[in-house]
């Protein structure tokens, strides 16, 4: 009966350390990978350089005049050619014109069917939920988003969010007004999904440089 | 024998008339393509693919030419798909599409309907002319299914650099976790699971055993 009794004292801490462990490691794995993606999202200029490295872009930039007399330079495709602010949520990250795995390693990509910055319409910008569009569910309506490319600065007001599944392209369509619509993921941090978080912009002002 | 010389100095004038004014038809210019392209049927988030290219790389008036031509081609098999499943083409369900009374723009929602039902065979038919307009053009274009009526296309020029990477079908990109280390995330969550089972199956047991005992010692 005494062995039983010892026996029982000795397996009761072991099963108690191994249910919390599983718990504890369980629960961690979220914010953790969250951290990891933090981290990654700092130290990531020269990893992701090294990848991009390996396509080969056609590098050319186009200059052109627009109906209204401002002068545009045109991206070629895989060209950082903007950077997005959102002081708000504290972000500051490159555009790249069009999107590609590759790309959205880099950072904030544009879809190929959407306006250059600084034409009417619609520009649509995506990042990936868990690197630079890890906080766009926190950005507010008010809030100001501003766009810097080489020829003129852009500032956008976040007017509303929304919901949307993958399979529908309404809000990425061409829009008659300007407008500026981001997007990432939607519900599941660590893996992919069928819906994503739109944030969507009005045009406050265009500054296009002399 | 005069006569013989006019008729055959008539023929040269015409052929060259004739050669002339094939010449100023087919001057295309990249509005042209534009148009031919809406022309087809492309739905309008395509035309600006489209555009953007086209304002980036610029191409002489044939290859416009053969870009036309090709596009009108895809409108051809567009035009099947429409009649097949709506009885109509392009054109006659244009005609019919409602109007805004305020900005004139058509409702194009019937492209959309065309589109959904073109099949991966439509789909790929579509895509090998632009493939072949690319061949004329000196241009290298890949194509790469990804899922069903899903594709990305690929523009590379002579020397190999890419010129444009399309997508065709999913036009919506996968923004979700890029890093591939939570790719291992549900067998782990299964080995966390069975760790946190194994032990509450053993803290039952224990309980039972320590119930025993008690039982046995009172």
């Amino acid at each position: 009966m005494a062995k039983r009794s010892a026996a029982v004292m000795l397996i009761t801490p072991a099963v108690i350390l191994a249910v919390c462990s599983g718990i504890i490691a369980g629960a961690s794995y979220i914010p953790v990978q969250k951290i990891k993606a933090a981290a990654d999202l700092v130290f990531s200029a020269n990893a992701g350089h090294e990848q991009i490295n390996e396509i080969k872009y056609t590098e050319k930039e186009v200059e052109s005049q627009l109906d209204n007399g401002s002068k545009i330079i045109y991206p070629s495709f895989g060209a950082q050619y903007a950077t997005i602010k959102i002081d708000s949520i504290d972000l500051e990250a490159p555009v790249y014109f069009g999107s590609t795995d590759e790309l959205l390693k880099l950072g904030v990509c544009q879809y190929l069917g959407s306006v250059f910055i600084g034409e009417k319409g619609n520009v649509v910008l995506d990042a990936h939920c868990n690197t630079f569009f890890l906080n766009l569910g926190d950005v507010k309506v008010g809030d100001i988003i501003v766009l810097t490319t080489s020829y003129g600065e852009f500032t956008y007001k976040m007017k509303e969010s929304t919901i949307f599944k993958e399979t529908n392209n309404e809000l990425i369509a061409p829009t008659a007004d300007d407008r500026l619509t981001l997007y990432t993921c939607y519900g599941n941090l660590l893996g992919p999904t069928e819906d994503r978080l739109a944030v969507i912009c009005e045009l406050v002002e265009k500054k296009f440089y002399d | 024998m005069k006569n013989y010389i006019k008729k055959i100095a008539a023929v040269i004038s015409a052929v060259s008339i004739i050669g002339t004014m094939s010449i100023s038809v087919s001057a295309a210019t990249a509005d042209d393509v534009v148009a031919a392209a809406r022309s087809a049927g492309f739905l309008e988030e395509y035309v600006q693919m489209l555009q953007n290219y086209l304002k980036v790389n610029k191409f002489s008036e044939s290859q416009y030419d053969i870009l036309v031509d090709k596009i009108s081609n895809v409108g051809s098999e567009m035009d099947d798909v429409a009649l097949k499943n709506f009885g109509k083409t392009i054109a006659e369900m244009k005609g019919e599409a409602k109007v805004d009374p305020d900005t004139g723009v058509v409702d194009d929602s019937f492209l959309k309907d065309v589109v959904d039902k073109m099949t991966n065979e439509n789909i790929m038919n579509s895509l090998n002319e632009i493939v072949e307009a690319g061949k004329k053009m000196g241009l290298n274009i890949t194509v790469e299914q990804k899922g069903d009526k899903n594709y990305i296309m690929t523009v590379r020029d002579a020397d190999g650099n890419v010129q444009t990477v399309v997508p065709v079908g999913k036009l919506v990109d996968t923004t979700g976790a890029e890093d591939n280390s939570t790719k291992g995330y549900p067998e782990f969550a299964i080995i966390c699971g069975v760790v946190i089972a194994a032990g509450g199956i053993s803290a039952w047991l224990l309980s039972i055993a320590n119930k025993k005992s008690e039982n046995t010692n009172g």
